[in-house]
């Protein structure tokens, strides 16, 4: 643990002058706009999985042969980079949900002049009972993009350590294609109604449902994502550096 | 004499290079050149050695350490230097020794920041905007902060201008005044380590071809030179890189068949160049030229 602790220390001074102030800076541009009734915090995982990613490309560079002469299990290594990944993403679905909260019962939209005020309202207003999605169902679909990024991010963290970048991006480009494909079929089934809408048979009924989902999404997640961690741990032990 | 670094036996295969039966030791308080021309199997060994290369047979123990099993243990007491500085190109010196420090119990930040100093070296310029000799010292400043017992250096000389190799060569002259303190370098500039090495490891395809005191080295071998007429075919099976000209031949023989010698043939005091060169030329069949 205190190795893991050391790296992560180390990387994050890696990453402190590269992309720390431009996520800090995203961060605090969602609050103020979340002030306004403008959720643009729901993109924090975008913006904060970012966070680490110079880590990533220095540690599939030449650079990697640092952990091979420092002090440092390579375990220790890996299972920083997993840690990093997952916690920015997790930390930034946090934000997305406190600025979705705060853009809910924000008030300061009052202070815009009354054709900016309907324009916000026509495209950010969850609340009504009018809109097609609702702040629950938000929270709900964010746990899945969350879970979904942390499992593919993991995913491809994986393939690259065990293999090598080239595999990794080519996996990501099948996975883009085929699930772009899949939705793009659903879509269609649904349209022509030969299956039910989504949101009838997949999401609770119930708020405190909905949060439990959020909730198994996201433990579901860390849990794959810790998985292809260890897996990786165990193919990269007797790799050369 | 106590020994800080002792390799026996060891053995690694790849495709198309594999390390033979290398043994050698370095004992403590002395310098080690380590020679050999491209691709003969020094930086193997020296990843080897630091368990980032994992060995099919043998043993390498530091400091009387396994290197596999105590690599942590053995790395606290190491300073590595490669020919590449591997950190992030866009950290500063004070953003370096941040990274650094929790890694070493026995992490120094004055004596960092001192010998920062006395190599001249900015501490507030990005490091990817060094000179490669800059780089180097930046290496061996962080060694010398954790107050490493072994430096191992990977060709450190090579692309340094002359005034940098020799301030290089200075700096590890220096390092080694404490007895305590021994240094295993990597090269193919030969008269580095005809300057500051005590010892010498000459590796050629994988295997070791000499290991020994300097001066054990230039006292075995001597280049010979004449007509071809002048030497004797019982001779010329005991030379190595038999070289035969229009006019003549050279070749590297050992001293000891000197008294074998005919006094139409010149022998003169072999370099570790030339060493080098004749037995690259034995290798390439040249003595049928």
């Amino acid at each position: 643990m205190k190795d893991i602790l050391k790296m992560l220390q180390f990387d994050y001074i890696t990453v402190k002058s590269l992309t720390v102030r431009y996520v800090i800076g995203f961060i605090m541009l969602s609050f103020l706009l979340a002030l306004f009734k403008i959720p643009l915090g729901m993109l924090c995982m975008i913006a904060t999985v970012t966070l680490f990613a110079p880590v990533q490309t220095i540690s599939n560079s030449e650079c990697k042969k640092l952990y091979g002469m420092i002090p440092i299990q390579r375990s220790a290594v890996t299972r920083a980079m997993f840690l990093e990944l997952i916690g920015s993403l997790v930390t930034g679905e946090l934000f997305s949900y406190l600025f979705l909260q705060i853009s809910k019962y924000a008030k300061l939209d009052a202070l815009f002049p009354e054709e900016i005020r309907y324009w916000i309202s026509d495209m950010f207003d969850y609340s009504s009972k009018y809109a097609n999605i609702t702040y629950n169902d938000l929270y709900l679909l964010l746990a899945v993009v969350s879970g979904f990024l942390i499992l593919l991010s993991c995913y491809i963290e994986m393939r690259a350590e065990v293999k090598n970048m080239e595999t990794a991006v080519r996996d990501l480009i099948i996975i883009i294609f085929v699930l772009s494909a899949v939705i793009s079929l659903i879509s269609v089934f649904v349209f022509r109604g030969m299956i039910p809408p989504v949101k009838s048979w997949l999401i609770p009924a119930t708020v405190s449902g909905r949060w439990l989902s959020v909730m198994l999404l996201n433990l579901i997640a860390i849990g794959g994502g810790l998985g292809f961690c260890e897996w990786t741990v165990k193919k990269t032990a007797d790799y050369e550096m | 004499m106590e020994n800080v670094l002792e390799i026996r036996n060891v053995s690694k295969a790849y495709k198309d290079f594999a390390l033979k039966n290398i043994t050698f030791s370095l004992p403590k308080g002395y310098i080690m050149g380590f020679v050999g021309e491209n691709g003969s199997g020094k930086t193997t060994t020296i990843r080897a050695i630091l368990n980032m290369a994992k060995i099919d047979s043998g043993t390498i123990r530091v400091f009387g350490l396994d290197s596999v099993k105590d690599t942590i243990v053995i790395k606290e007491r190491l300073g590595v230097v490669f020919d590449s500085l591997y950190l992030a190109n866009h950290l500063n010196i004070k953003q370096i020794e941040q990274q650094m420090k929790p890694f070493y119990q026995d992490w120094n930040s004055e004596e960092f920041f001192r010998k920062i100093k006395n190599f001249n070296l900015p501490d507030d310029k990005k490091v990817g905007d060094f000179s490669k000799g800059m780089k180097m010292k930046l290496m061996i400043a962080i060694a010398l902060s954790h107050n490493a017992e072994l430096m191992i250096l990977d060709e450190p000389t090579s692309g340094l201008d002359p005034v940098a190799r020799d301030e290089l060569l200075d700096i590890l002259a220096e390092y080694i005044e404490d007895e305590n303190r021994s240094v295993l370098f990597s090269t193919h500039i030969t008269s580095d380590v005809e300057r500051i090495a005590d010892y010498i490891t000459i590796l050629h395809n994988g295997k070791v071809w000499f290991t020994g005191a300097k001066d054990d080295l230039s006292e075995k071998y001597v280049v010979i030179k004449g007509a071809e007429e002048d030497i004797s075919s019982a001779l010329r099976e005991k030379c190595i890189g038999f070289h035969a000209y229009r006019n003549g031949f050279d070749a590297l023989l050992e001293t000891g068949y000197l008294d074998q010698l005919s006094d139409a043939l010149e022998a003169e005091k072999a370099s570790i160049d030339e060493i080098l060169v004749y037995i690259a030329k034995e290798e390439r069949h040249e003595r049928h030229s």
